[in-house]
């Protein structure tokens, strides 16, 4: 896969980077709705919140892409933000947005169909009504439906690390690029229910999500995340607010489920040898595993038997844990976790 | 449909009808594309949504523009700037003989609607002379994104049932589905080649097993060494190890020394050593091109 990798070159990068700056800046505006003052008659942040975490749930159903998802919530909240639509008819509106997302996105075989989403999703509409629904949406958003979002940017920051700090992550011997990609979008997913990051443009609440993630994983993360700061004209102050909400919204989601966030620890151990991962590679990568030719660092063999992850948050048992991640295909294929103390 | 009138039918596109018409305020003429709505349908066909979104973003001299998309109950009407025919047609009337200048201009313009669409992430993924409008001005231009998709950093699989077969390229045609801008870039050396010989078509095979022996007949079987990998594709099966024995100047005898070199870089079996539409574009085969088509 060497043309793949040979392809994101840094130029194309940075010329990705630049166009994606300068779409979010034409585009991009504050989100946020606000609070409601008659219960049935409004959507507010909350109802929101609880429509992107049930969208999460049907994306991981009939097996999206992460830009699926992205997608449909982007276009949930620039329709919400451009009518007034009762509680009822959200459920309708959200799988709505989803349908569009997948036509875009996916490829016509995996595109499910109306009756299918409507049945796999439980949403309570009829697929006729969720055709009209769309043809709503459509007329709303003048048929804009592509918007950058924070996942673009995520997948640029991450290729830029990539590119310029290949051995960021060395310590962490089997923490491939790919691995690393796929457990931040987990967490931009969990993010993207979070209705006060609204109030951030997709570039800033990336950049947090990334700086708090290399915080906990590396002691030069200051470095790195300046060098993208720098790229992206993030001002600190904005930086700095968004990484708050963010480390607050994830602890809270950890707090209300013992636990949602893990990270993989320690160095290679050979005594620790186990064969895992190789296996069910996709279902650990969201099917992102091949995104650089060379995913691992170094032999296969010594790689693959040398994982320990561990959990950030202590005592409950492992296995429990496991399945409260959103990612449910994770459960089978990770080796046993260890509790550690450190904090987000 | 008060706004246009329509004046004659002028095709069937990927997903609809297409049909000249006046815009009766402006007098401007247009092509409509007209997209029937069912009821028992899926909604708006992902095809014609793709086609608006990617085009909304897509402007360019060297592709179609998209004016207006008119949406009622029953149909979706897609306003495109109109051109006078396509390439295919254009062969037709040209009765066997384009000269060398109209060929460089051509796939000048087609690389660089290509490069374009290549820089903002999106593949074609159905080149083909039907797929590419000319102008009575000799303008070149991209068109029928039905089949085109956008494409990001982490790969994706994505269809291996894309392009019509006789642009198909070899790693396509092996089922592949890791792939990226080069699988427009052999569709291009294709047309080129086709250019070159006033529409006779390089390779048109019956069927894939056909196809992929009229490739390897011409271009030599590729091996492990040539192209790495190429025995894991999803439908690899081995075809008889065919030795380049016929030159490319005896298959497109009109084409210059240096086209030629330009079309032995497109049609390069390992994608990953195929041209990409920007190296293309600064080939020497076109440092004598008019200053008009460079700027125009």
């Amino acid at each position: 896969m060497k043309l793949l990798r040979g392809f994101w070159d840094a130029k194309r990068l940075a010329s990705t980077l630049e166009e994606a700056i300068a779409k979010e800046a034409s585009t991009w505006k504050p989100r946020l709705l606000k609070a409601k003052v008659n219960q049935d008659a409004e959507i507010g942040p909350s109802e929101r919140d609880e429509a992107v975490r049930w969208l999460a749930t049907l994306s991981t159903k009939v097996q999206a892409y992460p830009e699926t998802f992205a997608m449909s919530v982007s276009i949930l909240d620039r329709f919400l933000n451009a009518v007034k639509a009762r509680p009822k008819y959200l459920r309708c509106i959200s799988v709505s947005c989803f349908f569009l997302a997948a036509k875009i996105n996916e490829e016509d075989e995996a595109i499910p169909s109306a009756g299918e989403l409507v049945r796999v999703s439980e949403c309570g509409c009829t697929a006729n009504e969720l055709l009209r629904m769309e043809r709503i949406i459509l007329d709303k958003l003048g048929w804009n439906l592509k918007d950058v979002t924070a996942l673009d940017f995520l997948h640029i920051y991450h290729a830029l690390l990539t590119t310029y700090q290949p051995q960021l992550l060395d310590t962490y011997t089997c923490m491939t690029p790919s691995r690393h990609l796929a457990h931040l979008t987990r967490k931009l997913q969990r993010c993207m229910a979070c209705h006060q990051v609204l109030g951030f443009p997709g570039s800033v609440v990336s950049l947090a999500l990334l700086s708090l993630d290399l915080e906990m994983l590396i002691p030069d993360w200051l470095a790195a995340t300046f060098m993208l700061q720098k790229m992206v004209k993030v001002q600190n102050e904005s930086l700095i607010r968004c990484r708050e909400v963010i480390a607050r919204h994830l602890a809270a989601q950890r707090d209300m489920t013992q636990n949602l966030v893990y990270i993989i620890s320690a160095p290679a151990n050979k005594s620790a040898k186990r064969k895992v991962a190789q296996i069910e590679d996709d279902d650990i990568y969201d099917g992102i595993k091949r995104l650089y030719d060379q995913d691992w660092k170094g032999d296969p063999e010594t790689v693959a038997v040398t994982e320990e992850v561990a959990m950030v948050t202590g005592g409950v048992a492992c296995s429990s844990q496991l399945r409260q991640d959103r990612d449910g295909n994770l459960s089978p294929t990770l080796p046993p976790l260890q509790p550690i103390t450190a904090m987000i | 449909m008060q706004k246009y009138e329509k004046l004659e039918k002028i095709g069937e596109g990927t997903y609809g009808t297409v049909f000249k018409a006046k815009n009766k305020e402006t007098h401007e003429i247009v092509a409509l594309k007209r997209v029937r709505l069912d009821d028992d349908d899926e909604g708006v066909p992902s095809s014609a949504l793709r086609e608006i979104c990617l085009l909304k973003e897509l402007k360019h001299k060297n592709i179609v523009r998209l004016h207006d998309v008119l949406h009622s109950e029953k149909k979706l009407t897609l306003v495109f700037e109109y051109c006078d025919q396509d390439l295919k047609k254009y062969f037709d009337s040209c009765s066997g003989d384009i000269d060398p200048e109209t060929v460089k201009s051509f796939m000048y313009q087609l690389l660089r609607g290509l490069a374009f669409c290549h820089s903002h992430n999106v593949l074609h993924r159905d080149l083909k002379p039907q797929n590419l409008l000319i102008n009575k001005n000799g303008e070149l231009k991209l068109a029928d994104f039905g089949l085109a998709r956008a494409f990001g950093i982490p790969v994706r699989c994505y269809s291996a049932e894309v392009v019509t077969l006789w642009y198909r390229p070899p790693d396509v045609l092996f089922g592949a589905k890791l792939y990226s801008t080069s699988i427009d870039m052999w569709s291009a050396g294709c047309i080129f080649a086709e250019l070159a010989n006033a529409g006779r078509p390089l390779f048109p095979g019956n069927d894939v097993d056909d196809q992929l022996k009229r490739i390897f007949r011409l271009l030599g079987t590729p091996t492990e060494d040539t192209w790495p990998g190429m025995s894991r594709l999803p439908d690899y099966k081995p075809f008889p190890i065919y030795q380049v024995t016929t030159s490319l100047a005896v298959v497109v005898p009109k084409l210059c020394p240096k086209g030629r070199d330009l079309l032995q870089r497109l049609l390069v079996c390992n994608p990953a050593h195929r041209l990409s539409a920007d190296e293309g574009l600064n080939h020497p085969y076109f440092n004598d091109l008019s200053s008009a088509v460079r700027t125009g």
